[in-house]
């Protein structure tokens, strides 16, 4: 996915919404610019598949050598994926943080969280 | 809205382990919220190990000298510390603090106020020791890494680095920190070994390897003054508010005081 046809959350989480099966999904991960902030990671905390997740409310934990880190949902639904091969690969998150590097789907429950976000074109300016 | 340039300072009695991280996450949450940042020394009442947050529980049985200590979950990622005979600081940023967005950078600047200090104590003896800041190739993954905080090596860690008769592999670790980010807010808490503890004896602390006698509590008068001045911050002696303190009781209850917390790894 190309980083310009995604929203992004001011937390630096980026969304790509589609419909599945008539359902809105929202995949999830994290920008390049939070990757590159947060340095070398070393590990992730995926959430459980199922798991009812909030807007704006932490559902995913990464560490960085000594930092650990929130991860949040942008959006209210529920887990339907997530991106097993990640914590055995994390590198994944810098090489291609906007295709391989998704780290969960969440089936929308509540469209409200999505108002909040921005496009690619506000998000750089948030990151100057 | 908050004085960007005051900070406020609380100077803390020993305190159980729980205790002592349960303030530290509410000083972080009310940050986030409040945007005031603090500066906290405290010590603990009897030795304690805590964890890194990704820690497993079960690993601790690696480490067979500090089985009988109290052990604790930290928020902060990072390596196992066992509390004992050490000060402790922690410092929260609020988001606006251009520190808060880089971790490395504020690791950097702690650390480098805590060698000006250790670097003008040792100037004042003749301790074949110089304090330096650790350079180090980036571990890709934690798993193996030592159990131990002071056994890992990190870019920015504070080692005592021999200047005489020894090679310089041949350093201590004196200082590590950890960090936890929320909501942009970021708590950076730390340890700064004064002397060797039972529950840890393969560590050696300032004082056993330079002679000089150092005590925490007027490590803390002095270490307040340098990170003021790394921080370009003036420092305004505090206690912990009331809403702090109750937000302290109820993630004290939820988490740091529940065995479920330690035990979710």
């Amino acid at each position: 996915m190309s980083p310009e046809d995604l929203l992004f959350a001011k937390t630096h989480e980026w969304v790509a919404v589609a419909e599945e099966n008539g359902a809105k999904v929202a995949t999830l991960g994290l920008s390049a610019f939070a990757i590159e902030a947060l340095t070398d990671l070393v590990y992730i905390d995926l959430p459980a598949v199922g798991r009812q997740v909030e807007a704006e409310q932490p559902f995913c934990e990464v560490e960085s050598v000594k930092a650990v880190s929130d991860i949040y949902s942008p959006v209210e639904g529920e887990v339907i994926a997530v991106n097993d091969a990640l914590p055995d690969a994390l590198e994944i998150l810098g090489s291609d943080p906007y295709g391989a590097g998704w780290i969960a789907k969440i089936k929308i429950t509540d469209e409200a969280g999505l108002s909040n976000l921005m496009d690619h074109a506000a998000y750089q300016e948030q990151c100057k | 809205m908050p004085n960007a340039n005051v900070c406020q300072l609380i100077v803390d009695p020993p305190a159980d382990g729980a205790w002592n991280m349960a303030v530290d996450e509410a000083l972080l949450a009310t940050a986030a919220e409040t945007g005031i940042p603090t500066l906290r020394f405290y010590q603990w009442l009897r030795p304690t190990l805590s964890l890194g947050y990704f820690q497993q529980n079960a690993d601790r049985q690696s480490h067979p000298a500090s089985l009988e200590a109290e052990v604790v979950r930290r928020l902060s990622g990072g390596g196992a510390i066992l509390h004992d005979q050490e000060l402790t600081y922690s410092l929260v940023l609020p988001t606006d603090h251009s520190l808060a967005k880089d971790t490395q950078a504020l690791y950097q600047t702690i650390h480098k106020a805590i060698v000006r200090y250790l670097a003008d104590l040792i100037s004042k003896s003749t301790a074949p020791w110089q304090p330096t800041q650790c350079v180090a190739t980036p571990q890709s993954n934690s798993r193996s890494e030592p159990f131990l905080c002071f056994r890992r090596r990190s870019t920015g860690d504070v080692l005592l680095e021999p200047t005489e008769g020894l090679p310089s592999s041949e350093n201590h670790k004196i200082v590590g920190s950890a960090q936890r980010r929320r909501r942009g807010a970021i708590l950076q808490h730390g340890s700064i070994l004064l002397t060797r503890s039972d529950a840890a004896p393969e560590l050696l602390g300032f004082t056993d390897l330079t002679g000089i006698p150092l005590v925490a509590n007027s490590a803390a008068d002095c270490l307040q003054l340098a990170f003021a001045e790394a921080l370009a911050v003036k420092l305004e002696t505090s206690c912990f508010s009331d809403s702090v303190g109750d937000l302290a009781k109820k993630i004290l209850l939820q988490r740091y005081g529940n065995s479920s917390w330690l035990e979710r790894r």
